[in-house]
Parts: structure tokens; C-alpha cells; sequence
């Protein structure tokens, strides 16, 4: 798995299913908090359609940490204000880039992660599929369809 | 006139502020919870993120219920908030085609790939009050729901690529060394760069953005179009990693994205010396879901794209400048102060001109 993989995994997992095990690795594995977490802004760009030209639609709200363990530096960027998300997420991408045994517990907890989004995803797109329409033009009314009776 | 400040009352002021709180709090109740804002006023929530600027669902939550439900105050406290917070980075820029879809329809083709789907729409329901929501007990709802095993990574084709291909509307190609204006950090200058132009309108006020665009339609500017199409989605929001320096998303926003198939245009071939005749496209893109207010950006965006003005609507000045919320709120806002010294003024000119009309009238013989 590469690691852009696991770093988009984790940042947009549910806090609740990032926080046990970063409870654990957290009592478990020497660390340091290099930057605590931060609320910060995103300027969310666009590449609109008709010029392709870019354009800045407006800021996103991120909470950002980071979290040294051995060698590495473990980064998060969480959307809003969840601090806790955001120092978890750090923990685990440091344990990830520090190539400790643990990482493969995290590698687990990214594989279940990404099953539980795409599900989420599946159920959204099943649910918009179910609106699928196909509106019929009505005879009489569009000068350019000819009217039922017209056609017998 | 200039307007003169006044000082004091600042006891007054802050009572006031407390009876704020006081008429909120008044009738008793339950408080209302913040994520009882976010997930069940989701659209009016959207409208302050939209025109607040700010993507954060849970900061405009806290700002509607800090302004009892005034959306034009509560995206002035979003914008005051966002100004206190640091800016670390810009995205990547995002193309629609990313857009994860729940829903899209286009009111030019039939049918067209993916089909049209309604998604979460009011479009077709009646007008009438619902009473059972009255007592409504709990919150569960079965969403409706078919199978579809289309690719969940696939992107959806534009409306607009199909009238690439026939050679009826310009293929852009892009430019990859222009810098989007920022209107944030630096001043407006008319004739506005275009990219200028859409964040102003797609920050602008839903009413004011709305009533330019009907302005439009009625016969106060040219461009009355046909939809492409009406996309509402979720875009990833991709940064590049501080240490790696590849691109990574970190999570998604929902946006509305229109694009409106406008009158034509003469174009000449260079290499051929012949002319032809291409469809124009507006544009219009805003957070979150808000269909109406996407497609009155993307007139206002065909619009302003006027070479020579000749109505209101695509006077850039004239649009740009009314549609902002602050701007707007903060100037008719501005009346209610003291005006005190100003008036004075007014009064002696008025009396003046009244004593210099008695004497006149005194002056002058009977005849």
C-alpha cells in the first residue's frame, strides 16, 4: 500500500475508528508532539469549465498536527476542528513512516477504513440512483414532436 | 456629507447585547444543538458557508445559532472568523469531472450519460406544509435506494464535451502559468480578471446573486440560457504534502456546479478565413447545495463576459460590487447610526432656504 494511500485513508476516516488504536500506540511507542494541533486555512481552488481557468471558490477549515516518532515525522490534515482526529492521525502516519512493527496494525486499519468509505459511497450512489429519470416530451406542446394523433 | 463618529453608551450597548441573548433564550426550551443546525438546516447552513467563504459546516451551525437564524449576520461572523485564522496553503485545483454525483440533471438533452438524476431535490414536490413535522418524534427515514454497479471511481462525462466534440462550442485549452486573483488579498480594479469575478460571485449574497441573474432573463441583459447541466456532488480537496510534495486528499466538500449553454458567437478561423458560429458557456459554482444560486452565477459569469455593456447586469462594477453581503448589509446597516451632525446640516440648509423664500415673499410689493 503506498503511503499517499494511507495518508488519504486515515484523514478521512471516523474519529472514532482512528481513536483505539491510537490509544494504544500512543501508551505503547516513544513520541513526540512537534506541532500541536492547529487550526489552519485551505484556499479550495477550482478549474472552472468554460476557460479552464483556475479560480478561488473559498477557504476550508483544517485542523493540522504533527508527531515525531523515531526518525519520522508523522503529518495530518484533518477537514474542521477535531483536534483529537488530527493528533491521531499524525501518531499513526508517524508509526507508518517509522516503519515500526506496529505500522502493519496500521496498514490493517486503513484496509478496513477504505472498505467502510467505500461502502458509505456505494449506499450514496445506490440512493441517487434510485431518482434516475427519463422525462418524455409531450405531444402537442414542442413544435418539433408531433402529436399522437397526428401520427396515425 | 461626511458621517461624524459619536461616542458613549457603552452601558447601553452592552444591555443590549444581553437582551440579545435574553429574547434568544426567552421562551425556554431545550438549546437548540449545534448538530441539530448542521445536519437538519443543511441548506441554510450551506448558504452561510457559501457566502461566508468558509467551508466549515459546524462553525456556520454555531454562527446561525449565535445570530438566531439570520444567515447575512451569521456569514459576517464566518468572514471575521476566517480572517483570524492563518491561511497555511492552496489546494490543488479541482476539476468537476472529480465530482462524486448525487446529483445532476440537464435541461438540454434527454439523455445524457450517467442519465438524469434527481438526487435530493424539492424541484417536483407540492408546496404544502408538512403538519406531522409538528410532532415528529424521531428522526428515520428509509432512503429509496437501486442497485448500481457503475464504477464508483469513474467520472461522469460533461454535457459540454459532447458539444466539443461536434465542433459547436470552443475547447478551451488551458493555461497553466495564470495565477488566480485573489479578492481576499488584493483590491478590486475594474475590468475585473474573470477569475476575480466568479470568487465574487460565487461568495455573493444568494438573494442579490438571484435577483441579478432573473434581471437578466426579464430582458435587463442579454443571456437567458439553456442548462448544460445542474451538478451536486462531493470534489476532493487536495493539497501537497508538506514533506512528500505529492498531491494527497484530505477529505471532500459538497458543491453545486452549473454550466449554462448561452447565445452564440462569430468566431473566424484563422487558418481556414472561414467563420462559424459557437454556443457560449456560463459558469457557476458554489459550496455545498444550491442550485438556484449556481445558475444565477453562471448567467451573471456569461453576462459579465460583455465586451460592451449595455445593461446593468453586465456592468461589472454595477454587479460585483451589489452582490456582496458585507458590502451591502454593512452600508444600508450604517443608516441606523447617529447621523447627528450630518442632519443639523441638512436642517440649516433647508431652514435657510425657507428664511431666504419668507423674506423674498415679504420683499416683494403687493401688486
Amino acid at each position: 500500500m503506498v503511503k499517499e494511500k494511507i495518508f488519504e485513508t486515515l484523514m478521512q476516516g471516523d474519529a472514532a475508528d482512528l481513536a483505539p488504536l491510537a490509544a494504544r500506540l500512543r501508551e505503547q511507542i516513544a513520541h513526540d508532539v512537534l506541532k500541536p494541533p492547529t487550526q489552519e486555512l485551505v484556499m479550495f481552488q477550482m478549474e472552472e469549465s468554460v476557460e479552464k481557468i483556475d479560480f478561488n471558490v473559498g477557504e476550508i477549515l483544517v485542523t493540522s498536527a504533527e508527531v515525531r516518532v523515531a526518525d519520522a515525522i508523522g503529518y495530518s490534515m484533518v477537514m474542521e476542528t477535531d483536534a483529537a482526529k488530527a493528533l491521531d492521525g499524525a501518531l499513526l502516519m508517524g508509526v507508518y513512516e517509522a516503519d515500526l512493527p506496529a505500522a502493519r496494525q496500521v496498514e490493517d486499519l486503513v484496509e478496513q477504513l477504505d472498505r467502510k468509505h467505500r461502502d458509505a459511497l456505494r449506499r450514496e450512489r445506490e440512493m441517487a440512483s434510485a431518482t434516475r429519470v427519463h422525462f418524455e416530451v409531450m405531444g402537442g406542446q414542442d413544435p418539433n414532436v408531433k402529436h399522437n394523433a397526428e401520427e396515425e | 456629507m461626511s458621517y461624524v463618529g459619536v461616542k458613549g453608551g457603552k452601558d447601553a450597548i452592552l444591555n443590549a447585547e444581553q437582551l440579545v441573548e435574553y429574547y434568544r433564550c426567552r421562551k425556554g426550551g431545550r438549546p437548540l444543538a449545534v448538530d441539530q443546525i448542521q445536519n437538519q438546516m443543511r441548506l441554510l447552513v450551506d448558504k452561510v458557508m457559501s457566502e461566508g467563504s468558509l467551508y466549515s459546516p459546524e462553525i456556520a451551525a454555531i454562527a446561525l445559532k449565535q445570530t438566531e437564524g439570520d444567515p447575512m449576520e451569521a456569514a459576517y461572523l464566518v468572514r471575521a472568523f476566517r480572517s483570524t485564522v492563518s491561511r497555511t496553503c492552496f489546494s490543488v485545483p479541482a476539476k468537476s469531472e472529480e465530482m462524486f454525483c448525487i446529483r445532476r440533471i440537464s435541461s438540454s438533452f434527454q439523455d445524457i450519460p450517467w442519465g438524469q438524476v434527481l438526487g435530493p431535490s424539492r424541484d417536483y414536490a407540492q408546496r404544502l406544509i408538512r403538519f406531522d413535522l409538528k410532532d415528529e418524534a424521531h428522526l428515520a427515514v428509509d432512503p429509496p435506494r437501486t442497485d448500481d454497479n457503475a464504477p464508483l471511481d469513474e467520472p461522469v462525462e460533461k454535457v459540454v464535451a459532447y458539444l466539443r466534440r461536434q465542433g459547436l462550442m470552443e475547447t478551451p485549452v488551458k493555461d497553466h502559468d495564470q495565477v488566480p486573483y485573489d479578492i481576499t488579498r488584493q483590491p478590486m480594479a475594474f475590468p475585473m480578471d474573470r477569475s476575480a469575478r466568479l470568487q465574487r460571485l460565487t461568495r455573493g449574497e444568494d438573494g442579490a446573486v438571484l435577483a441579478l441573474g432573473y434581471a437578466s432573463l426579464r430582458g435587463w441583459g442579454s443571456v437567458h440560457p439553456t442548462l448544460a447541466e445542474v451538478r451536486v456532488g462531493y470534489l476532493p480537496v487536495k493539497i501537497r504534502h508538506p514533506y512528500w510534495r505529492t498531491e494527497v486528499v484530505i477529505g471532500s466538500v459538497m458543491v453545486t456546479e452549473v454550466e449554462a449553454i448561452c447565445s452564440f458567437k462569430k468566431v473566424e478561423d484563422p487558418q481556414s478565413g472561414t467563420e462559424r458560429y459557437l454556443f457560449t458557456l456560463g459558469y457557476g459554482m458554489v459550496f455545498g447545495h444550491n442550485d438556484r444560486k449556481a445558475i444565477a452565477m453562471s448567467i451573471l459569469d456569461r453576462a459579465l463576459c460583455a465586451d460592451q455593456p449595455t445593461s446593468p447586469v453586465e456592468d461589472q462594477e454595477f454587479v460585483l460590487f451589489h452582490i456582496d453581503n458585507m458590502e451591502s448589509q454593512g452600508f444600508i446597516s450604517h443608516l441606523k447610526l447617529p447621523h447627528y451632525v450630518s442632519f443639523q446640516s441638512a436642517l440649516d440648509r433647508i431652514r435657510s432656504i425657507r428664511d431666504k423664500s419668507n423674506n423674498t415673499r415679504a420683499n416683494t410689493p403687493a401688486s
